[in-house]
């Protein structure tokens, strides 16, 4: 998660929507991202479809572990759903719900780690560039 | 508020996303292609690109989508499939309240899980042509 938040930094420093994201396969980090709506003006590049960008097609997500510093928007969900990913790890909730139980109802194992840092983050950003923010998900809290 | 389409402009969009699937060159996966339209013109068009992209998200509606840029006007908008969504595409569609969706594939209807996931969350899904 501490690289997540590394990634999620250097979107808030690139004036982007910090949400980081990283793939694990074992111990070891084989891909990470963060949201580049501002930076590439691509509304379909979150957190974790950069993420999943980055480390390019494979033909299996066996064995994956996908972390991202805010609950995943349903677009992000879908990605989780659609590549087979069986874990996800988030850093907070509280900026954002998420869906959370919705990937659990679909046999996703997903952790909450309730991490200051990631909310602290996510909140600073949202107060002040709530126009942004609201772009990136639409407007849309709760689907 | 989401435009009312006649049967011609709907019939047109999936036209114009078939065409689209037929543009898809060196996918190891079904050709797909996708239209946003406002009811009157095409925003924006798409169609699987993952090969040729290196881009594992480059479904057709996510190209298409991704196309259209920023914007705020989703509720607005119909996003005519030449095929029925997958996970990736309709969770998008869910999380940026795209208002209307036609698909080309009547056969989809009865049996997907995913346009009933999209009906279940307040999106409107209509089905054309076999």
């Amino acid at each position: 998660m501490a690289k997540a938040l590394e990634m999620a930094q250097k979107s808030y420093d690139e004036g982007g929507v910090p949400v980081g994201a990283v793939m694990v396969e074992g111990d070891e980090v084989i891909a990470a991202g963060h949201n580049r709506r501002v930076q590439h003006d691509d509304s379909v590049s979150h957190g974790e479809t950069d993420c999943l960008r980055q480390a390019g097609l494979r033909e299996s997500y066996d064995g994956i572990t996908l972390y991202t510093t805010l609950s995943p928007c349903m677009m992000c969900s879908g990605s989780v759903l659609q590549f087979g990913i069986r874990r996800v790890v988030i850093g907070e909730d509280e900026n954002f719900p998420g869906n959370a139980d919705f990937l659990r109802s679909r046999g996703v194992d997903v952790l909450i780690l309730n991490d200051e840092g990631c909310k602290s983050l996510m909140g600073r950003f949202i107060k002040e560039r709530p126009d942004i923010w609201f772009e990136d998900i639409a407007g849309r809290e709760e689907v | 508020m989401l435009p009312a389409m006649t049967d011609k402009t709907i019939n047109d969009c999936i036209d114009a996303a078939i065409h689209q699937a037929g543009l898809c060159q060196a996918e190891d996966v079904p050709a797909a292609g996708a239209v946003l339209t406002d009811g009157a013109g095409i925003v924006a068009s798409g169609r699987t690109r993952r090969v040729e992209m290196n881009d594992p998200i480059r479904f057709a509606a996510m190209d298409c989508i991704s196309n259209a840029g920023r914007r705020n006007d989703q509720a607005e908008l119909t996003l005519c499939l030449s095929h029925e969504p997958n996970w990736l595409e309709a969770g998008t569609i869910v999380q940026f309240g795209i208002g209307r969706v036609v698909v080309g594939d009547r056969e989809a209807l009865a049996t997907s899980e995913t346009l009933g996931f999209l009906k279940a969350r307040q999106v409107s899904v209509e089905v054309v042509k076999d």
